[in-house]
């Protein structure tokens, strides 16, 4: 109903609202009333503001229409702010790492995804691959057709392979050209000067496979001729699981 | 004081009732909330009975129609308005607010009444103390006639129509704090209130 039909009515009525107004101006409270009220109320325990109506008196919304717009509009872009936030925290959740290593974790599993096949031709027989062996650190690159470059750390006795990093470059390079300048600088503490580079770190993927929890899963022959399945976590590439495997290439 | 100064100053240039009872209310408001910020609510009861219970006694005496019943209706509106001070959101009115809660005690003894009592006994009982509390008035269409058979048909309403018509007409609230009060449309209120008075005009035709 709009007002113009509400204040015809009223119009219409205007005698009986002129009553109705008068209603309560006949009416008083009694004198004790008051001291009444301030009596019983003495007889009561004390109202008490519990934590949700403090949480609620300093979170009370302004009685000003404008006061409460601009509130409202700064709740909102507060909110929309955070998005991206919400959206490290959702993906740190989802990657299985921590948020501030969510840009490289991603990175690295595109890699993964990008040379898939290449990684899955790594041979210590081919150009492609070269190996370097320092005190606490074993150096092997594959480099793939992308440009792109597999880097394997892992330790001298090969009994652990710890970690497989992707380095994204421009174009390609043959594994010696990359070795020998930037990995002899990265871990020059490690690799003494003139340390040869080794092919007889021998490594010989059989197969490799994507698991349904977006792991990889690699079939490695190593120098001993003996072979190893590893579960590879492709966002961070660290080894999950290793453990002795048939030399087929059956993934 | 510097408020008191000012608000003296403004009674004496206005010289207008209205506005003097507006300012003096308002101010007796600021009063009632800077109390519950500070947890006085002792002190916030005080000044909410003072500037009140004239208006509160009024309106539960006459949506119950009876004075004594109204009273002390109206005394547990205050003490119920007394408990919730602490949780009073301070998103409207303190007069909105305490009506709502003499809208929600009055209607609620008057669904315990006519539990215990038939619905035109209970009418009659109404009429009867309405009609012995005014002065008997002389037949026509005399604004004292009006007024009691305003009154007389008032109470053979329904009880929500009655109290939305004197929140509306005799308490003076807005249909925007009326709205707020009972969770509805501003325009359901304003529908509400016009069948109301056409319910009322029905009644005093049919009582006349």
């Amino acid at each position: 109903m709009t007002p113009e039909e509400l204040k015809r009515q009223e119009d219409s009525a205007r005698d009986i609202i002129d009553a109705l107004a008068r209603l309560s101006r006949h009416t008083q409270a009694p004198p004790h009333f008051a001291a009444t009220v301030m009596a019983q109320a003495e007889q009561s325990p004390p109202p008490h503001r519990g934590l949700r109506a403090w949480f609620r008196l300093w979170l009370q919304w302004p009685a000003s229409p404008g006061l409460h717009l601009a509130t409202v509009a700064f709740v909102i872009l507060a909110l929309c702010g955070a998005v991206p936030q919400y959206t490290a925290w959702i993906n740190a959740y989802r990657l299985d790492v921590p948020s501030e290593a969510i840009h490289e974790a991603q990175v690295q599993e595109r890699l993964w995804h990008k040379n898939f096949a290449c990684a899955t031709q790594l041979d210590h027989n081919s150009h492609n691959y070269a190996a370097i062996a320092g005190e606490r650190v074993s150096v092997v690159v594959w480099t793939c057709p992308s440009g792109d470059v597999l880097v394997t750390l892992e330790s001298p006795d090969q009994r652990s392979r710890e970690r497989y990093v992707w380095l994204e470059l421009s174009h390609h390079r043959t594994a010696q050209g990359f070795l020998m300048p930037w990995v002899r600088q990265a871990f020059a503490e490690d690799l003494r000067p003139g340390t040869p580079l080794l092919t007889a770190q021998a490594a010989r993927v059989l197969c490799q496979k994507w698991l349904p929890n977006r792991m990889i899963k690699r079939r490695v022959q190593l120098a001993n001729g003996q072979c190893r399945d590893e579960i590879i976590n492709p966002r961070d590439g660290t080894v999950v699981e290793r453990r002795g495997a048939p030399c087929d290439p059956g993934c | 004081m510097v408020y008191d100064a000012v608000l003296l100053i403004h009674i004496a240039t206005s010289g207008n009732y209205m506005v003097m009872k507006q300012a003096r209310q308002e101010h007796d408001d600021d009063l009632i909330r800077s109390a519950i910020v500070d947890g006085d609510f002792r002190r916030a009861l005080e000044v909410l009975v003072r500037t009140y219970q004239h208006v509160v006694v009024g309106f539960c005496v006459n949506m119950l129609g009876k004075t004594e019943q109204g009273e002390e209706v109206a005394q547990e509106v205050f003490l119920a308005a007394y408990k919730a001070l602490p949780h009073f959101r301070q998103q409207s009115s303190v007069r909105t607010w305490l009506f709502a809660i003499a809208r929600k005690q009055c209607l609620q003894t008057l669904r315990n009444r006519l539990r215990r009592q038939r619905l035109d006994q209970v009418q009659q009982d109404v009429i009867a103390e309405a009609v012995h509390r005014q002065p008997s008035a002389p037949l026509g269409e005399d604004p004292e006639t009006l007024f009691v058979r305003v009154q007389q048909s008032l109470h053979t309403l329904d009880k929500a129509e009655r109290a939305l018509l004197m929140m509306r007409y005799d308490t003076g609230l807005s249909i925007a704090d009326i709205a707020h009060i009972l969770g509805i449309s501003v325009a359901s209120v304003r529908r509400h209130l016009a069948q109301a008075l056409r319910n009322l005009r029905e009644k005093m035709h049919y009582d006349a």
